[in-house]
C-alpha cells in the first residue's frame, strides 16, 4: 500500500499495516525533518525493520540531497541477511508499483569469513586466521614483491578486483552476502574488497556495530562515509556495553611475552632492513616530520569519521622526536613494556586513575604522555614502512600501543586495575592488567558528531531516558510504542512461592537452598507438562545452571522431565550448543517437544529467536544480574553516579532487566505468535524491577499474577493456552490491531493511533 | 515337452506318489514328478510355492520326503527304490535344501506379508478359514482382491509399520529396587532393552561381541548397571570396565555431531557474531576459566551431566528418526563431502529460514484455505471442563418449613375435578399397554436376542455373515458384466456361493433348529444370497436372450 506520512508518500509493501508501524514512521519522519537523533522503542515482530526500511528508503527517494546513505547497524550475521532480504521485497514491490527498475544500490557488509571465495583462505574456520591469510595475500607490498619474484601467492580475485573492479561501479541493485559473493565469482572479483569499496557510493549499508563503533575497523571502513547519512542502530539495547568493550584493553603476562617476541621481531627487522634499504626508513623518518597533516586536513574539511584513539591534538603536530627514528621508538617500546612487566608483579589489587599512571610511569621510567599519545599511531606508521606480512601477529604489539594511546588522551572515563590473581583461585598468580572504559559515549562520540541522524532502536529499551544519558547525546524524539493485540497473545506471569510457600528468587543468600531448586524444578517439570512443543528456560549464570542442573538430576526432577520432553542443555562451548540448538529444533518440529536450558547473557539469549512452537513458554528463573563482586563493575558503577547521576542499584536493575526483557521477548515474534512468560523469583513483583520491563510486557501483567504459586501459574497457563490454541483469522485483528489503507484514512483511527505511541 | 528344455538338475528313479510308480525330476525352477511311463508331469511345483520339506524320521520303514506349499497343500513322495532308497532320498532333500531359500526371498516378501495380514487381522484369518481352507474359494482368489487394495497404495506405507520413537525417560523408567540383603535389583523388560540398543548402538555391539560368549545377559546387564557409563561419573572408567569404551565412542560421536555443524545457518551460533573483538580487548567480565586443569571434580562432574543430557537427547532423538535419516545421510553424504563444498547447497536453505523470518502472514492478503473456529460459547468451559453446577442461592431452613406447609395446605384443599378424567376402557387400555409384554414395552423383549443366543452360536452368525459378505463383495464386483473374464468369474461365484450355502450355512440352520432357536436368524443371509441368485439368473436370461 501507499501511505501519506505527513505529506511523505511511502510505499508499504504489504496490504495491512499494524498501527504502531504508522506510529512509528511518523516519529521517524519527525527525527529526520530535525535532522538530529532518535531513540524508539518499539516490540519485536511488529514489524520494525520494514517500517524503518519503507520511511528511509521513501524519503531518500524524495529528498536525495538531504539524505545520501542509511546506514543499518546490526548485531548478528543472520539479523544483516534478514534487514537486506526485507529491503529486496521492499524494492521488488518499488519497481512493481512505479514500473521502473530504480537505481538503488543496497549491500551488506560483513567480515572476510563471510565474504572470501578464495579456496584456500575461506576454508579456514577461524575469523582471525581468515583475515592473516587474506592479508599476507593482498598486502601491497606482497603484491609489489610479485613484479620481481612471480612465483609470489597473490590472490587472483584481489588482483582482479584491483586492475578492474573499481573503474566500474557495482550495478545498482540489492546484494545480500551471497548475491555479492556469486556477483564475486562471476566476475572474478574479490566480494570483501568489492563491498568495502562499494559502500562509499551505496545507497544502504547494512552491517555490524562494529565497523562503526569499534575504532580499529571503523577507521579503516567507515570514515569516509558521508556525513549526510542516517545512522541506524537496530537491537541496540546493548549498545553502551558494545562501546565499552571496543575501547576496553587487557594485558596479561602472556600478552606481554608475545609484544616481547614482536619487539625482537621489530627490531631484527629494522635492522636488516637498514643494510639493505635505508632509504626507506629515512622516508618514513620525513614523512613523520610532516606530521599527521593530511588526517587533519581531511578531518577538517570533514571528510572522515573521526576516531577516538587519534585524537584531535595530535593530529595537528609532528611526531615528537623522541620516537621519530625507528630504533627510537623500539627501545621506548621495551622501556614501556618493562614498566608493565613490573606493574604486574604485584601482590595485592590496585586501582588506579589515568593521570595516576601517567604520572607513575613518568616517575619510575621517565616516559612522558606526550610520546606516548602517539605511540599508536606511530606503530602503525612502522609496521607499513616494515613491510611486515602478517599483521595478525603484531596483535600483541599494537594492543599494547593502543593502550598506550588512550591511557594519555583520556584522563577520564577509564580506570586501571591490576589484579593478581582471580577472586576464584587465590593461589594461582595470573596477573591481569584491566584497562577498562566506563563511558560508553567515547567510543560512540564521534558517531553522533559525524552523521545528521542517528536512530537507536530496540525491542527492549526501557527505560528509554537512561540510553540518552549514558551515551551522552540529546535525542529530538524519544518514543515507546506499544504492540497492539486483538487477543493478548503474550502471558507473563511472576511466579514467587513454590507450593509449599517457599519463596523463589536466585538471590544469593538462598541461591543454595535446596527448597528453592526443588521447587524451580517442580515448576519446569509442571510447565512441561502442559506446554505444547518448545519450552526455553534461562538461568542467571552458566555456574547456577550448572549447580541447578546437577542437583535436580540428584533429585529426579531431570528424569521426571524426561517423560514429557527431551532436554537440551547450552553449554559454553558455542559448537556445542549450537548442535544442542538445532536437535531442540528438530523435536519441536516433530513434535516430541524439548526444554532448552539455558543462560540470560549468553549466545543463546541474545541472537535465537523461538518462534511459535520453538518457544511456547518462557522461564526466567531468577533475576540476571551482572556478577556485581566484579571490581570493573564497581569502578563503572561508581563513575555513572559521579558523572551520570545513575544509582548504582537503578542501573544494576535496569541491567538486569534489560536482559530479562530480552529473554523473555525472545519467545514472541509477531501478533500470531503467543507465548507465555514465566517469571520465576519474588523480586519481579516489586515496583523498581517491573517498572523497568518494556510497556508492552508490561502492561499484560496484570495485579493478580503479581505473586503466583506454581499451582496457580499452572492453572492460568493452562487456560491461556487453551484459548491460544484457538484459530486467530486476520478478520479478528483488522481494524484492532491491523488496519487497511481506508481504515489508516479515517480521522478517528489516526486520532486512536496517536495514542499508541506514549510520548516521554 | 517344452519343460524338456528346463535344466534337470537330478533325477529320481522309482518314486513313488499315490501309490503309483514314476519318476522325480528336480529342475532349475521347479520340481516334478511324472507316472511311470508317461512322458507328462501329473505332479509339479515351483520351489517358490514351497514352504518347507519334510522327511521321515530315520529308521522307519518308509523313505519319505513331504513337500508343504504355501497354500497349505502338501505332495508326499515315497522313495521305493530298496537299494539307494535313503540315498536318493537325501540327495534329494539336499538339493532342495540348496534351492528352496533362493526362491524363498522371492516369495517371502508377499507371503510373510500374506501371514502378518493374517495374524494381524483375526477377522481376516476366520474368513480366509471359512473360505479358503474350506475351499470355497481358491487362496488366489481370496488375496487377488486383497492385494490389489495394497499394491495401489503406497508400498512403503503398508510395509513398514511406522516407528515407534523412544521415551526419552526409558533409564528413568529403571528403577532400581532393594531387594533387602544389600543388593539393588534393576527391572528390566524388553522394551527398555531395545531402548537402550536403539539409543546407544554402541552397547548393542558390545552386547553382540560378548553375549553369549563370554558373559551371559544377566551378567552383560548386572555389569552394565555397574558401569559408570550408567552413572553420571563417567570420568574415571577403569579400563578393565567394559563400557568405557562405549563412553569413548559416545564421546567421539558427540565431537562427530558437533565437527559437523548445523544445517540452519539461523542457529549457527559460531557465526552469529560478525567480527568477535580481538584477543586483549574488551570488557573481561569474570567468567570462570574453562580450562579442564582449572576445573574443580565438582564443576567437571556437572560439565558431564550436562554433556551426558544433550547426547542422551540427541541420540533419543535420532533413534526415533533413525529410519529417515538413512536415506538423508546417504544424499548428505555425497553432497557434503568437504566442508566447502556444502558452501553451494547451503544457500537455499538458508534463503527459504531467512524468507520464513522476515515473513509477516498477517499483513498480507490471506490466501490459505479457511479453517472453521470452534465456536465456543463459553471459553471458560472449555478451557475448565464441567464443573459442576451448584445453585448459588441457598433455602433457609424457615423457607423449607413455610413451603411444606404450603403444599400440605394445597393438598388439604385439593379437589379432583371428575368430569375431565378418561374413561375407564382407555385408562385400562393404557395400563395394559404399560405393563410388560405390552404395546409399549416390547422393546426390552427385543434386546433380548442377544441373550437368547448362546455366544458361541453368536460367533459362528458372525463369521457367516462376514463370509458371506466377502462372498457376495466378490460376485456383486463382477457387475456390470461386461469381459468374459469377468463373466467366468460371476459364474464361478455364484456356485462359490450355492457351495457356501450347501457347506456352511445349511448345516448351521440345520444347527439351530437343532437347538430350538428361532431360524429366523439366518433369514438375512438367506434373503442376500437370494437377491444375488436372482440378480444371476436376470443376467443369464439376459445372455441367453442376446446369444439366442
Amino acid at each position: 500500500m501507499k501511505l501519506n506520512i505527513e505529506g511523505l508518500l511511502v510505499y508499504f509493501p504489504y496490504d495491512y499495516i499494524y498501527p504502531e508501524q504508522y506510529s512509528y514512521m511518523l516519529e521517524l519522519k519527525r527525527t529526520l525533518d530535525a535532522k538530529g537523533h532518535g531513540v524508539l522503542e518499539m516490540p519485536s515482530g511488529t514489524g520494525k525493520t520494514i517500517s524503518l526500511l519503507s520511511l528511509i528508503v521513501a524519503y531518500q527517494r524524495a529528498f536525495p540531497l538531504e539524505v545520501t546513505k542509511l546506514i543499518y547497524c546490526s548485531r548478528t550475521v543472520p539479523e544483516i541477511e534478514k534487514v537486506v532480504e526485507e529491503l529486496r521485497k521492499l524494492m521488488e514491490f518499488y519497481s512493481k508499483e512505479t514500473g521502473e527498475t530504480n537505481n538503488f544500490l543496497a549491500l551488506a557488509l560483513s567480515s572476510r569469513k563471510n565474504l572470501c571465495i578464495h579456496p584456500e583462505v575461506s576454508s579456514l574456520r577461524f575469523g582471525k586466521e581468515v583475515d592473516g591469510k587474506c592479508h599476507s595475500l593482498t598486502a601491497s607490498y606482497i603484491r609489489a614483491q610479485r613484479h620481481s619474484n612471480p612465483s609470489q601467492p597473490v590472490c587472483r580475485f584481489y588482483e582482479e578486483f584491483d586492475a578492474v573492479g573499481r573503474q566500474v561501479p557495482l550495478p545498482a541493485g540489492i546484494y545480500n552476502l551471497d548475491d555479492l559473493k556469486d556477483f564475486g565469482r562471476r566476475k572474478g572479483w574479490c566480494p570483501y574488497y568489492l563491498a568495502r569499496y562499494s559502500i562509499l557510493h551505496a545507497n544502504i549499508v547494512v552491517y555490524s556495530y562494529h565497523y562503526l563503533l569499534d575504532p580499529k575497523i571503523a577507521d579503516l571502513v567507515s570514515k569516509e562515509l558521508a556525513k549526510k547519512s542516517v545512522v541506524v542502530f537496530d537491537e541496540a539495547h546493548n549498545i553502551d556495553n558494545v562501546c565499552i568493550d571496543s575501547m576496553s584493553v587487557n594485558i596479561t603476562r602472556r600478552t606481554l611475552d608475545r609484544c616481547h617476541n614482536n619487539v625482537d621481531t621489530l627490531q631484527n627487522t629494522i635492522h636488516n632492513i637498514k643494510e639493505t634499504d635505508a632509504a626507506k626508513l629515512r622516508e618514513e623518518y620525513r614523512r613523520l616530520v610532516e606530521g599527521l597533516k593530511e588526517a587533519n586536513v581531511a578531518r577538517e574539511t570533514d571528510v572522515y569519521l573521526s576516531n577516538p584513539v587519534l585524537p584531535d591534538e595530535i593530529l595537528q603536530e609532528a611526531v615528537p622526536g623522541t620516537i621519530r627514528t625507528a630504533e627510537h621508538f623500539v627501545g621506548f617500546l621495551r622501556r614501556f613494556l618493562e614498566y608493565l612487566k613490573s606493574r604486574l608483579r604485584v601482590q595485592h589489587v590496585v586501582q588506579e586513575s589515568a593521570p595516576q599512571f601517567l604520572k607513575d610511569i613518568f616517575d619510575k621510567v621517565c616516559i612522558d604522555r606526550k610520546p606516548l599519545r602517539f605511540c599508536a599511531e606511530r606503530l602503525q606508521s612502522l609496521l607499513r614502512t616494515l613491510e611486515i606480512a602478517d599483521i595478525a601477529d603484531f596483535s600483541a604489539v599494537t594492543l599494547i600501543s593502543n593502550f598506550a594511546t588512550l591511557v594519555s588522551t583520556y584522563s577520564q572515563g577509564f580506570t586501571i586495575i591490576i589484579e593478581p590473581f582471580e577472586d576464584r583461585t587465590p593461589t594461582i598468580a595470573n596477573p591481569v592488567l584491566h584497562f577498562s572504559c566506563m563511558d560508553p559515549s567515547i567510543a560512540i562520540k564521534p558517531v553522533f558528531q559525524r552523521f545528521q541522524s542517528v536512530v537507536i532502536t530496540s525491542g527492549t529499551l526501557s527505560p528509554l531516558d537512561i540510553y540518552p544519558r549514558i551515551l551522552d547525546f540529546r535525542p529530538v524524539t524519544m518514543a515507546s510504542f506499544t504492540m497492539t493485540l486483538a487477543r493478548t497473545c503474550l502471558c507473563p506471569l511472576i511466579v514467587g512461592r513454590g507450593n509449599d510457600q517457599v519463596a523463589l528468587s536466585s538471590k544469593f543468600e538462598t541461591r543454595e537452598d535446596f527448597a528453592v531448586i526443588r521447587n524451580y524444578g517442580n515448576l519446569l517439570l509442571e510447565m512441561s507438562a502442559i506446554v505444547p512443543d518448545g519450552i526455553v528456560a534461562f538461568f542467571t549464570s552458566y555456574v547456577y545452571m550448572e549447580n541447578i542442573v546437577a542437583s535436580w538430576y540428584e533429585q529426579g526432577i531431570l528424569e521426571n522431565i524426561q517423560r514429557n520432553k527431551l532436554i537440551f542443555i547450552e553449554t559454553q562451548d558455542a559448537a556445542e550448543t549450537s548442535m544442542a540448538l538445532e536437535k531442540y529444533q528438530e523435536a519441536c518440529e516433530n513434535g516430541r517437544g524439548a526444554i532448552l536450558l539455558s543462560v540470560a547473557r549468553g549466545k543463546v539469549s541474545e541472537g535465537i529467536d523461538f518462534v511459535h512452537h520453538f518457544g511456547r513458554a518462557v522461564v526466567m528463573f531468577g533475576v540476571p544480574y551482572v556478577y556485581t563482586q566484579s571490581r570493573i563493575l564497581k569502578a563503572r558503577l561508581e563513575y555513572l553516579r559521579d558523572q551520570f547521576q545513575i544509582r548504582e542499584n537503578d542501573f544494576l536493575t535496569f541491567d538486569a532487566m534489560r536482559h530479562a526483557a530480552q529473554c523473555v521477548g525472545r519467545a514472541i515474534r509477531g501478533k500470531t505468535d503467543y507465548g507465555l512468560m514465566i517469571f520465576a523469583d519474588k523480586r519481579y513483583a516489586r515496583a523498581d524491577k517491573r517498572g523497568k520491563l518494556p510497556r508492552w510486557i508490561q502492561e499484560h501483567i496484570s495485579d493478580g499474577s503479581l505473586n503466583l504459586t506454581v499451582d496457580e501459574a499452572i492453572q492460568l497457563s493452562k487456560h491461556f493456552l487453551r484459548q491460544m490454541a484457538q484459530p486467530f483469522r486476520q478478520e479478528d485483528q483488522l481494524g484492532l490491531s491491523l488496519l487497511t489503507l481506508e481504515q489508516l484514512e479515517s480521522e478517528e483511527v489516526l486520532q486512536k493511533i496517536t495514542q499508541i505511541a506514549h510520548q516521554t | 515337452m517344452a519343460s524338456l528344455s528346463e535344466e534337470v538338475l537330478l533325477v529320481v528313479k522309482k518314486v513313488r506318489q499315490r501309490k503309483q510308480d514314476g519318476t522325480l525330476y528336480l529342475m532349475a525352477e521347479r520340481i516334478a514328478w511324472g507316472p511311470e511311463g508317461k512322458d507328462r508331469f501329473t505332479v509339479s511345483h515351483l520351489y517358490a510355492d514351497i514352504r518347507c520339506q519334510k522327511i521321515s524320521p530315520d529308521g522307519k520303514s518308509k523313505i519319505q520326503l513331504q513337500l508343504v506349499l504355501h497354500t497349505g497343500e502338501s505332495t508326499t513322495f515315497h522313495f521305493a527304490n530298496e537299494s539307494s532308497a535313503l540315498k536318493d532320498r537325501d540327495a534329494a532333500k539336499e538339493l532342495l535344501q540348496q534351492l528352496l531359500p533362493k526362491f524363498k526371498k522371492k516369495a517371502n516378501k508377499e507371503l510373510e506379508e500374506k501371514n502378518r495380514m493374517l495374524q494381524e487381522d483375526p477377522v481376516l484369518f476366520q474368513l480366509y478359514k471359512d473360505l479358503v481352507v474350506s475351499q470355497v474359494i481358491s487362496a488366489e482368489e481370496f488375496w487377488a482382491n486383497r492385494f490389489g487394495g495394497i499394491n495401489n497404495t503406497d508400498p512403503a506405507l503398508c510395509n513398514s509399520k511406522q516407528e515407534v520413537g523412544i521415551s526419552g525417560a526409558f533409564l528413568a523408567d529403571i528403577r532400581p529396587q532393594t531387594d533387602g540383603c544389600n543388593g539393588l535389583r534393576y527391572n528390566l523388560t524388553a522394551d527398555i532393552i531395545e531402548s537402550i540398543f536403539r539409543t546407544y548402538p554402541a552397547v548393542k555391539q558390545k552386547y553382540n561381541e560378548n553375549v553369549p560368549h563370554n558373559l551371559t545377559e544377566k551378567e552383560f546387564w548386572t555389569r552394565f548397571f555397574q558401569s559408570h557409563y550408567f552413572h553420571r561419573d563417567r570420568l574415571n572408567t577403569g579400563t578393565q570396565d567394559i563400557f568405557s569404551e562405549c563412553a569413548k565412542q559416545d564421546e567421539k560421536g558427540l565431537k562427530c555431531m558437533v565437527v559437523q555443524g548445523v544445517k540452519n545457518p539461523l542457529v549457527d551460533l559460531l557465526s552469529l557474531e560478525d567480527k568477535s573483538l580481538d584477543e586483549g580487548y574488551g570488557v573481561c567480565t569474570t567468567v570462570p576459566s574453562t580450562s579442564n586443569a582449572s576445573r574443580t571434580l565438582k564443576e567437571s562432574s556437572n560439565y558431564a551431566i550436562i554433556k551426558r543430557f544433550n547426547h542422551h537427547s540427541a541420540m533419543v532423538l535420532a533413534a526415533g528418526s533413525r529410519k529417515g535419516e538413512t536415506d538423508q545421510t546417504s544424499e548428505t553424504s555425497s553432497t557434503d563431502g568437504n566442508s566447502r563444498d556444502s558452501d553451494f547447497f547451503q544457500p537455499p536453505v538458508k534463503k527459504v529460514k531467512l524468507q520464513e523470518a522476515i515473513e509477516y502472514e498477517d499483513l498480507q492478503r490471506e490466501n490459505r484455505p479457511k479453517t472453521v473456529a470452534l465456536n465456543l460459547k463459553k471459553s471458560d468451559r472449555y478451557a475448565h471442563g464441567p464443573v459442576p453446577l451448584q445453585s448459588q442461592q441457598y433455602a433457609t431452613s424457615q423457607d423449607i418449613i413455610d413451603s411444606i406447609n404450603c403444599i400440605q395446605q394445597e393438598m388439604a384443599n385439593y379437589k379432583p375435578n371428575l368430569t375431565q378424567v378418561l374413561s375407564s376402557s382407555a385408562a385400562s387400555s393404557a395400563i395394559a399397554a404399560l405393563s410388560p409384554g405390552g404395546l409399549l414395552m416390547q422393546a426390552g423383549a427385543q434386546q433380548a436376542i442377544n441373550q437368547m443366543v448362546p455366544s458361541e452360536v453368536q460367533g459362528e452368525l458372525k463369521h457367516l455373515y462376514i463370509a458371506v459378505g466377502e462372498l457376495l463383495r466378490h460376485f456383486w464386483s463382477c457387475f456390470p458384466v461386461n469381459s468374459p473374464f469377468l463373466e467366468e468369474k460371476v459364474i464361478k461365484m455364484k456356485s462359490n456361493l450355492e457351495r457356501f450355502q450347501m457347506t456352511k450355512l445349511c448345516p448351521f440352520q440345520e444347527k439351530i433348529r437343532r437347538q430350538y432357536l428361532s431360524t429366523n436368524l439366518t433369514g438375512h443371509l438367506e434373503e442376500m444370497l437370494q437377491k444375488a441368485y436372482s440378480k444371476f439368473d436376470i443376467w443369464q436370461t439376459r445372455r441367453m436372450m442376446r446369444k439366442t
